[in-house]
């Protein structure tokens, strides 16, 4: 039922909005603050919005809970596979892991989504992916080869294009959406229950993560999102869906690596790959040996540009993701 | 229209295309033809190595195209 899900959102969309106010206040209290490096005098803004994120998705995961009592399997491995996620960016917040092993700790995201697979068969099913014109397909070799990648590979590149205000929670609402969408159209409403917590707290979220941040999502919040949307997607086989909505953040996972030969933090990395000119606009970088990255080819193909144009920019070519990924739920059989 | 949306919008269609073309492609024409079961899953998988392989080829010579030159305009 639609109230159902609709009741799940608004409680999870009020919880992000009431408490993310406050836990900035909290973070800013403990000092837990980065600098804003595009904006004139890089205010110092609270770090770790993933708390405020998870506070408004568990509650609203556990109403979902107690509305559909037969999600049970599947709200334990989207819950689990999340909170593992966010814990590990919450330690990357506030103590600096390496590139290589962050990544590595995140494939343990998928452990919880296994581990209802093997308590639940009949519930999480594996190797089923729903596909656009031929249905469900029975995968084999390729899935199980692919499958470590299924929650890690979303919250990653999540976190890759996580480098401007607004843009992840506003890219990942709009992929949330095209995922209820798809879950709606192949399981109803109760399916698309399991995705409402995440689209709510992110409504709730975005005011005040929005340009000019007041709050900035830190690792907790980036990972904590992506495990979410691969969980989900994994559990519900909607894994082409999530595919499609997440392709600006895959092609800009995709530059990033590849120009700079693997997994690198930014602070390994020779240059960056853009410029903050003194006029504040953003701009491609001269360095022949700095990294790619989506952010840097839009700046090389439209010139510099103030921070809000880049953002609106990522914002748009998400949507068109999610809009193709919305269309391609309608051409699941 | 911006031509980074033009370009890249351009890009993400054809790639979301390419990708319902390549499933199609092996999910259909590849099973019907092939009936042995393990040569069936060889090919397909080669098929699918080489659409990432030819994909990720063209993104990132498209990218250096373009991102390796410095923004233009500086003013």
């Amino acid at each position: 039922m639609i109230s159902k899900w609709a009741a799940v959102a608004a409680i999870s969309c009020l919880t992000g909005y009431f408490a993310t106010p406050l836990i900035a206040k909290k973070m800013r209290a403990i000092n837990h603050v980065r600098p804003d490096v595009h904006k004139p005098g890089r205010p110092l803004v609270p770090y770790s919005g993933g708390v405020a994120i998870l506070t408004a998705t568990l509650p609203a995961s556990l109403v979902a809970l107690l509305l559909g009592p037969t999600l049970l399997p599947r709200v334990l491995a989207i819950v689990a596979a999340s909170v593992t996620a966010f814990t590990i960016g919450i330690v990357d917040d506030f103590k600096v892991l390496g590139a290589k092993v962050k990544t590595l700790l995140t494939v343990f995201t998928l452990v919880p989504v296994v581990a209802a697979h093997v308590v639940w068969p009949d519930q999480v099913v594996f190797g089923r992916p729903l596909v656009p014109l031929l249905g469900r397909l029975r995968i084999t070799v390729i899935y199980w080869l692919l499958l470590p990648l299924a929650v890690a590979g979303p919250a990653n590149v999540i976190n890759m294009l996580d480098v401007f205000n607004g843009v992840m929670p506003a890219t990942t609402l709009s992929a949330a959406v095209a995922l209820t969408i798809g879950a709606y159209l192949k399981g109803g409403w109760d399916s698309a229950l399991l995705l409402a917590p995440l689209v709510g707290a992110l409504v709730g979220y975005l005011p005040y993560n929005r340009w000019p941040a007041r709050i900035l999502n830190g690792d907790s919040g980036s990972l904590l999102v992506g495990a979410y949307i691969g969980a989900a997607a994994v559990v519900l086989n909607l894994e082409f869906i999530a595919l499609v909505a997440l392709l600006p953040h895959i092609m800009n996972g995709v530059l990033v690596m590849g120009s700079v030969g693997g997994l690198k933090e930014h602070r390994e990395m020779k240059g960056r790959p853009i410029e903050v000119l003194p006029d504040y606009r953003l701009a491609s970088s001269t360095n022949q040996s700095a990294p790619m990255s989506l952010t840097r080819l839009i700046l090389a193909l439209d010139g510099p540009m103030p921070e809000r144009e880049v953002i609106k920019r990522l914002v748009l070519l998400g949507a068109l993701s999610s809009f193709l990924a919305a269309v391609t739920a309608f051409l699941i059989p | 229209m911006a031509r980074s949306l033009k370009i890249l919008s351009i890009l993400i269609v054809i790639t979301w295309l390419s990708l319902l073309a390549i499933f199609y492609t092996v999910e259909v024409v590849v099973f019907k033809i092939l009936t042995v079961s393990w040569l069936r899953s060889l090919l397909g998988l080669v098929i699918y190595a080489a659409w990432v392989i030819a994909w990720y080829a063209c993104f990132m010579r498209l990218a250096s195209r373009y991102a390796r030159q410095p923004s233009s305009a500086r003013g």
